[in-house]
């Protein structure tokens, strides 16, 4: 989990570079982030290719892939 | 200097229209009316993702609750069963509960054709219940301070609902508030001679004026007469001054956040020389007009510019009569300014030339939008289309050999359609299919008024309302379908044979960003020559990659 949190971070930290990444487990990167559908598209795509991984379909609204938990649900069920 | 007016003006446009572009309509209005001493502010709903988010998990749960036979074009026609459930919500108080999941029940069974289980109703309206009550909270936000006199709403038959919501919202709090309501709606579905308008503008009490067509001049002249004497609808007809495209001022986008929008926004011409049965661009606008080719470019670079972006959508109606002359004059653009644009097109003898489509995207031609409709020859003709199969073809081959991507459109169940003119465009697909960046099909609507045919296919088959008249209260006004062949059950059926056949040859219906950046990667493995990735075009400022369009030289 440390190292998904510390990918995660880093993908999160390119896309707003200008903001300390300090952030809770379930709290929301749009309420904290001010994460768009634009820096949502970048967040996809650090975590397709930090992580290896396709997103799939149903993960491409920012409600469904907003948290780290979110997130690590995705990691967890993509990489078996 | 101008004296400033008596009236602050406050235009918004409410939730699900993708916010790919900053709203044009409300745009051009605040600086028109700018120009002429008013203050306007404008406001658009869509750039803020929790609402706007909302209709994707509208139809994500929709979705989940529909089998997969029955599935058709759920990301859109999803959006036409959410938007009549958002308009039903205004009025639910005046019925019983039971009606109002009832009429959902309706919904979905007209469109999906399927019998829609209590506990999907209940938690589709929950989400609704759950979106105007966060939509409820930015508008307080918005309006409490009351720092204007009259309020407008642009709206499309997709924001209905909210743009109800919030005009009620308005009048309750502010009666003395002048509400006016415009925008691309009244293309169509409140075309000026319909009887729908007439129904809907009796039941919104709480909208004070309708300005239909060209907004301009017509709410200029409502602000400048301080509304007395004027009637409730007014109409930007043939008896009323259209702008000179050349003398108007640049749209004003500077109470948006801009960097919400992935994609800036122009136009170079109203209205269409063409005349399409099922179209109403030519209602909409009137006399096809555009603007001198130097014009167009100086705001394709002001835009460009100012706000640092290098994409442009270009809302033309149609852009053939001027695309050839508008590439001459942005070949002009020095290398280091240089940037893209996306718009309609139809397919034409011009594009059979590749030296003109090399032309096209040297000057930055990135997305062609193209009606292509059905891939049946017959189904063309009734449309008075007046283009051919093979011309379709050639058309396409060359612009996707040029890397462009190309968007098409298609009408499913055009009336008469026959099973083999079906089978024909099912056909097509595939033959076609690595020259489609995108497909997006549509079941054919009918307006009693409002499309060019709307009155011969009356005549000819005549018409009838989809859901009881008890709904239609809720609905506040009525859809209606064509008595003839294919019916509706038959037109989604094929819209889902439709569907099928995408997946099966792997083209995509891109909707979101995401969508857009995946199909973009198989463009790219498509064709050599593909444009930039979008998203590498959000991202990459004025240091765009594009080396086929470095490589063309031109005859
Ligand atoms: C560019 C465009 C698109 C683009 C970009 C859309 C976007 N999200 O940004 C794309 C290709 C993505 C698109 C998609 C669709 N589009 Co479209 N699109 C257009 C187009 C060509 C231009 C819109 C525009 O900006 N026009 C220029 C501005 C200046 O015009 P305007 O907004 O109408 O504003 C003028 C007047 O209406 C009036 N006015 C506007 N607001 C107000 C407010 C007040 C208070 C007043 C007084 C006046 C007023 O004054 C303005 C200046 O004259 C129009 C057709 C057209 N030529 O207008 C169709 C149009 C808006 N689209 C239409 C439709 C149906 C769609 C789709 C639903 C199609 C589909 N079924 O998938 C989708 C849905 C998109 C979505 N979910 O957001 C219809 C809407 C009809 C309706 N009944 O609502 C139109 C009118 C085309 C048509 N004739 O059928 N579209
Ligand atoms: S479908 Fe296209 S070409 Fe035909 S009238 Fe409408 S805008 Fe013009």
């Amino acid at each position: 989990m440390e190292m998904e949190r510390k990918g995660i971070i880093e993908v999160l930290a390119a896309i707003f570079p200008n903001q300390t990444i300090d952030i809770g487990d379930d709290d929301s990167f749009i309420d904290k982030l001010g994460m768009d559908s634009i820096s949502f598209v970048s967040y996809v795509i650090g975590i397709e290719s930090k992580f290896d991984i396709e997103v799939p379909d149903e993960y491409s609204l920012p409600s469904k892939l907003d948290t780290l938990n979110k997130t690590y649900d995705l990691l967890g069920r993509e990489r078996g | 200097m101008q004296k400033e007016k008596p009236y602050k003006v406050k235009l918004s446009i409410m939730p699900f229209w993708s916010p790919l572009t900053p709203p044009m309509g409300i745009a051009c209005l605040k600086s028109y009316l700018e120009q002429n001493g008013y203050s306007v502010r404008t406001k658009d709903y869509n750039a803020i993702s929790s609402l706007f988010d909302f209709g994707g998990r509208y139809i994500a749960l929709m979705k989940s609750y529909t089998p997969v036979d029955r599935m058709g074009n759920i990301a859109m026609v999803g959006y036409d069963v959410l938007m009549a459930h958002l308009i039903a919500y205004n009025n639910r108080d005046d019925f019983s509960l039971n009606d109002y999941h009832e009429l959902v029940r309706q919904l979905i069974l007209n469109n999906f054709f399927y019998e829609a289980t209590d506990e999907a109703i209940e938690n589709l309206c929950e989400l609704v219940e759950q979106f105007y009550a966060l939509l409820a909270e930015y508008l307080i936000n918005d309006i409490k301070e009351k720092d204007f006199d009259v309020y407008g709403i642009s709206c499309y038959s997709l924001t209905l609902g909210p743009s109800i919501f919030a005009f009620k919202f308005v009048k309750k709090y502010f009666p003395e508030v002048k509400t006016v309501m415009g925008g691309g709606i009244f293309a169509d579905q409140f075309n000026s001679n319909s009887l729908e308008l007439e129904t809907f503008a009796r039941k919104a009490t709480y909208i004070d004026y309708f300005l239909l067509g060209e907004g301009e001049i017509i709410l200029l002249n409502l602000l400048e007469s301080n509304f007395k004497n004027v009637p409730r609808i007014i109409v930007s007809d043939k008896t009323v001054k259209k702008v000179c495209l050349d003398d108007i001022p640049l749209p004003d986008f500077s109470d948006f956040d801009m960097n919400s929008y992935p994609q800036l926004v122009a136009y170079s011409s109203r209205s269409c020389p063409f005349q399409c049965g099922f179209c109403s661009e030519t209602v909409q606008w009137g006399k096809y007009r555009n603007k001198r080719e130097e014009k167009v470019v100086f705001e394709l670079r002001s835009l460009t510019k100012k706000y640092g972006k290098n994409i442009i959508v270009l809302t033309d109606s149609l852009l053939n009569p001027n695309i050839d002359k508008l590439a001459d004059a942005l070949l002009e653009v020095p290398p280091e300014e240089r940037f893209y644009w996306d718009t309609y097109l139809r397919v034409c003898d011009m594009a059979e030339d590749m030296e003109k489509v090399k032309k096209w995207r040297k000057a930055g031609l990135y997305r062609v939008r193209l009606g292509i409709e059905s891939g049946s020859q017959h189904v063309l003709d009734l449309m008075d289309k007046r283009i051919t199969i093979e011309k379709i073809k050639s058309n396409l081959q060359n612009l996707a050999d040029a890397g462009l991507k190309i968007s098409t459109f298609w009408v499913v169940g055009f009336p008469g359609e026959t099973k083999e003119d079906f089978h024909e465009t099912l056909d097509l697909l595939r033959e076609i299919k690595d020259n489609l960046y995108e497909v997006d099909p549509h079941p054919f609507y009918f307006y009693p008024s409002g499309q060019v045919d709307s009155e011969s296919w009356e005549k000819i088959y005549g018409y009838e309302s989809i859901y009881e008249d008890k709904y239609n209260e809720m609905l506040m006004c009525t859809y209606y379908k064509l008595n003839c062949q294919p019916c509706r059950e038959e037109i989604y059926r094929r819209l889902e044979l439709f569907r099928e056949r995408c997946e099966e040859c792997n083209i995509p219906n891109p909707y979101s960003l995401i969508d857009i950046y995946h199909a973009d990667k198989r463009w790219k493995k498509l064709h050599k020559a593909a444009v930039p990735m979008l998203n590498d075009l959000i991202h990459s400022g004025s240091a765009i990659v594009d080396e086929y369009r470095d490589s063309i030289v031109l005859r």
